[in-house]
């Protein structure tokens, strides 16, 4: 198993989704969903965008404390991320 | 031969048992998560086809594994989303877990779903309870096909009402008779999912309707 998929299921079972975070944990969670991204498109394992999207969930909700041009990055990859999948659902 | 039932799905499990009694499969007991007046349709029923409910607060708890010893059942069936501990689940010889997925390629939550986003296997498996989330050794696995004008919640209903009660029904019988042969599970061959965040979920329903 690869240090990204061991990470991904600590976080799975760990939901910080379901608990309030401070700024600091926004912002490495903030790097670890633009990491499980990345991830996907390498892999195309769809567990990786899966978690990223729960993430980014809460950096929605906390945009406040992280800067703009990160957040506006973030949800441009999510955006292609989920435009990857959509495309592979008509091939 | 003594089968127990333990589950935190009390309702649903009437189905289960109606199920397995067509097969000439008789539930002893049952313990469910929760408080009798939530389920008196399964007093009921329980009372009518002469089964023993009991209720705990958690299924996890030392009622549970204080009931379970006390049964000491033959065959210990797990309904339940939650991982059992080991204490009780090492009490039966067979203590065994019906999953809704097509092993050992989808363990997890929503792997239905999952398996259709990915193009997989869909289907239900019974296999032997473990501490790992689904990696027990399988009994039995049956495949679902999916149907023109399916919907998750059609795929789901059919491979709860059909396949998962029947893998139950075989793994049983095939206990009963000691005709099981295990297969072991390797963690590799298989990914373990969790659940799908709804914008992937929008997707999957997406990808039925232009399957139709």
């Amino acid at each position: 198993m690869s240090e990204e998929e061991k990470l991904m299921i600590t976080i799975e079972l760990e939901k910080p989704w379901d608990k309030s975070q401070d700024p600091t944990t926004i912002r490495d969670l903030c790097k670890t969903s633009l990491m499980f991204i990345e991830t996907f498109k390498k892999t195309n394992d769809l567990r990786f965008l899966n978690t990223a999207l729960k993430i980014n969930d809460i950096i929605r909700k906390e945009k406040k404390m992280i800067h703009e041009d990160l957040f506006s990055k973030l949800m441009e990859k999510e955006k292609g991320a989920l435009k990857k999948v959509e495309e592979g659902l008509i091939k | 031969m003594n089968v127990t039932i333990l589950t935190n799905a009390g309702s649903a499990i009437i189905h289960a048992i109606f199920y397995l009694k067509l097969e000439d499969i008789d539930v002893n007991n049952v313990i469910v998560k929760g408080e009798p007046k939530k389920y008196f349709l399964l007093e009921e029923y329980a009372a009518t086809k002469k089964f023993k409910v009991d209720f705990v607060d958690d299924l996890n708890s030392g009622k549970t594994l204080k009931i379970i010893n006390e049964i000491n059942p033959d065959i210990l069936v797990l309904m339940s989303s939650k991982i059992i501990k080991k204490e009780i689940i090492s009490v039966p010889k067979h203590t065994i877990n019906v999953h809704a997925g097509f092993l050992p390629r989808y363990r997890g939550f929503d792997v239905r779903r999952w398996a259709i986003l990915e193009g997989g296997e869909l289907g239900a498996t019974a296999h032997y309870a473990s501490m790992d989330a689904d990696l027990g050794d399988i009994i039995i696995r049956r495949k679902l096909e999916i149907l023109k004008g399916d919907t998750v919640s059609s795929i789901s209903e059919r491979n709860y009402y059909k396949n998962r009660f029947q893998v139950l029904s075989e793994a049983i019988q095939q206990i009963k008779t000691g005709t099981v042969i295990r297969k072991p599970q390797k963690p590799e061959d298989g990914k373990r999912f969790f659940w799908m965040h709804p914008k992937l979920r929008e997707l999957v329903d997406k990808k039925l309707r232009l399957s139709s």
